[in-house]
């Protein structure tokens, strides 16, 4: 167990993923409940065309894919007021720009296998640039949605009423998606873009399966959000399996797992009142 | 004189080129219980979305606590429950006391949590609409009369000096509807809280409201309670349900 910790590599990749850990599912549990948990998604293939377009600029692609990213959620927010009734339709409409961009710089950038560790997510390639990079903007992440938590709360819980209660509505439903595409540059490094997505989403289905309150609800999806990574981390370790998958695929565990829990609990629940119903009908 | 709580002046609406308001005016004072009655379409829903600022006019003037309405700013003291109210999505993992405590969101210092003090007003509101027991339940596993204490409660936090409900009382049962007037009727005469009522509920009109404010053809009609003829209206509301206001004198208000 000691000797995955001696590699300096395992060492950063434990850093990177565990901030990724927290930030994922953090802003996952209010794109869940806006009902917008394929932003995520989206947003994702857009900041591959970012992290090509970097690579062809020769810029540190994390940056470019922000940028992108950035933009295209701004992009999203526009859409959304001019389709008001489709919301989905922006998701759409961004993802297929995003996607278009994306392979054809890929195909002009000649550097198949530097998109690949973007597109799958790498643990050996993590550098002490992302280091620099992740945590500052992790903690800014946290700070952010720590400080306006009953504002984002408002905000997920009925849009018109967080207006009336002097909520500052746009500020920050825009302040929100910047977040999100940040989380989501940040992540590809380690979880590849393709499966960014599953870890805003995951963690928080599972959470959901168990917990009472909001409070809960974050609390719960950044537990098993952070335990899943790590598990998932040690083993793609010891059985040289890619990153992202085996993370993913141990979240889809626990999500399992939790609703196995939760049907268990009703069972047992009913029985309890049958046996009740039963004692009464007796007596 | 009592103190004027709203006052509309020569208001007129219209919306997509329909005229659904009139140059309509209404005073009403602090502690008044007004019931806003009318057909569907009359105006009734549209007046209260005007008094809370969701949608803006053009023509004529309201103030809110003898201040224009485009200058108020004191919108926590303005309650609002509006007809989408118990609209959200009922799985939404937030405790009784979380979905109060988020109208507090403005008297929260720099960090937007819940102090101890702020807690304890949460508690205090809740206790007001008899639902403390509740507070660390989810709101959706709450019944649909219990739900709408919550967001009385929710208002009460911020200390208002009116509330507004646009028809609260859709899909919920007879004897949760009565108790719920009586809270509402209790709010009005203890805490002298102004309230503005859409409803059909001919009951609750007799029982607790002071004035009525008829909706028809783009304008309002003001009566007392004492002056309304129920049983006239009782009488035509049996025979049809498309009349929900019955034959009678209007009283142009202001005149």
């Amino acid at each position: 167990m000691v000797e995955i910790f001696s590699y300096s590599f395992m060492q950063r990749a434990f850093i990177v993923g565990n901030i990724i850990a927290i930030i994922c599912p953090l802003v996952g549990v209010f794109l869940v409940l806006k009902r917008l948990s394929l932003i995520g998604h989206t947003l994702s293939h857009v900041a591959l065309a970012g992290v090509a377009l970097g690579m062809i600029l020769g810029v540190y692609p994390v940056y470019a894919a922000l940028l992108v990213s950035v933009l295209a959620a701004l992009g999203i927010e526009k859409l959304r007021k001019d389709y008001k009734d489709y919301a989905e339709l922006s998701l759409s409409i961004i993802l297929a720009i995003g996607l278009g961009v994306a392979t054809i710089l890929i195909s002009l950038s000649n550097n198949n296998s530097g998109v690949f560790s973007y597109l799958f997510g790498s643990i050996s390639l993590i550098t002490r640039q992302d280091l620099f990079v992740v945590i500052p903007l992790g903690l800014l992440i946290i700070g952010i949605i720590s400080f306006l938590y009953y504002g984002f709360f408002f905000l997920a819980f009925n849009e018109e009423d967080a207006k009336l209660a002097g909520v500052p509505v746009r500020l920050l439903n825009l302040l929100f998606i910047i977040l999100v595409s940040i989380t989501i540059s940040l992540s590809m490094r380690i979880i590849g873009s393709l499966l960014v997505s599953s870890l805003i989403t995951l963690p928080v289905a599972t959470s959901l399966q168990l917990a009472k309150s909001f409070k809960q609800t974050i609390l719960y999806s950044v537990v098993f959000s952070m335990l899943a990574l790590n598990t998932g981390l040690i083993s793609s370790f010891y059985y040289d399996l890619a990153p992202g998958g085996t993370i993913i695929i141990v979240s889809v565990f626990y999500l399992l797992g939790a609703i196995l829990y939760k049907n268990i609990k009703k069972l047992i629940y009913q029985s309890k009142i049958e046996n009740l119903e039963l004692e009464v009908k007796d007596s | 004189m009592k103190e004027k709580v709203v006052e509309i002046n020569n208001l007129s609406f219209k919306y997509n080129n329909k005229l659904i308001l009139d140059d309509i005016n209404l005073e009403v004072n602090k502690g008044d219980f007004v019931a806003f009655i009318g057909p569907n379409g009359s105006g009734k829903s549209t007046l209260l979305k005007l008094l809370v600022g969701v949608l803006s006019f053009k023509m004529g003037e309201i103030k809110l606590l003898d201040q224009p309405i485009s200058k108020f700013n004191n919108w926590t003291k303005v309650g609002y429950i509006s007809q989408k109210a118990r609209d959200f999505n009922s799985s939404f993992p937030a405790t009784v006391k979380e979905v109060v405590g988020a109208n507090l969101y403005s008297k929260m210092g720099i960090f937007k949590f819940l102090t101890n003090k702020l807690s304890k007003k949460v508690e205090q509101a809740l206790e007001l609409v008899n639902m403390l027991e509740y507070k660390n339940r989810t709101i959706g596993e709450l019944s649909g009369g219990q739900q709408q204490r919550v967001f009385i409660a929710r208002t009460l936090v911020n200390d208002p000096e009116i509330i507004l409900l646009d028809e609260p009382l859709v899909g919920v049962d007879a004897q949760a509807q009565d108790d719920f007037y009586q809270l509402i009727g209790r709010l009005n005469r203890k805490l002298e809280i102004t309230i503005i009522m859409i409803s059909h509920d001919i009951n609750m009109i007799s029982s607790q409201a002071d004035k009525i404010v008829c909706f028809s053809d783009q304008k309002l009609y003001l009566h007392q309670t004492e002056e309304f003829d129920y049983l006239a209206y009782l009488n035509q509301i049996k025979t049809s349900n498309s009349i929900l206001v019955p034959e009678h004198n209007h009283q142009v208000v202001n005149t």
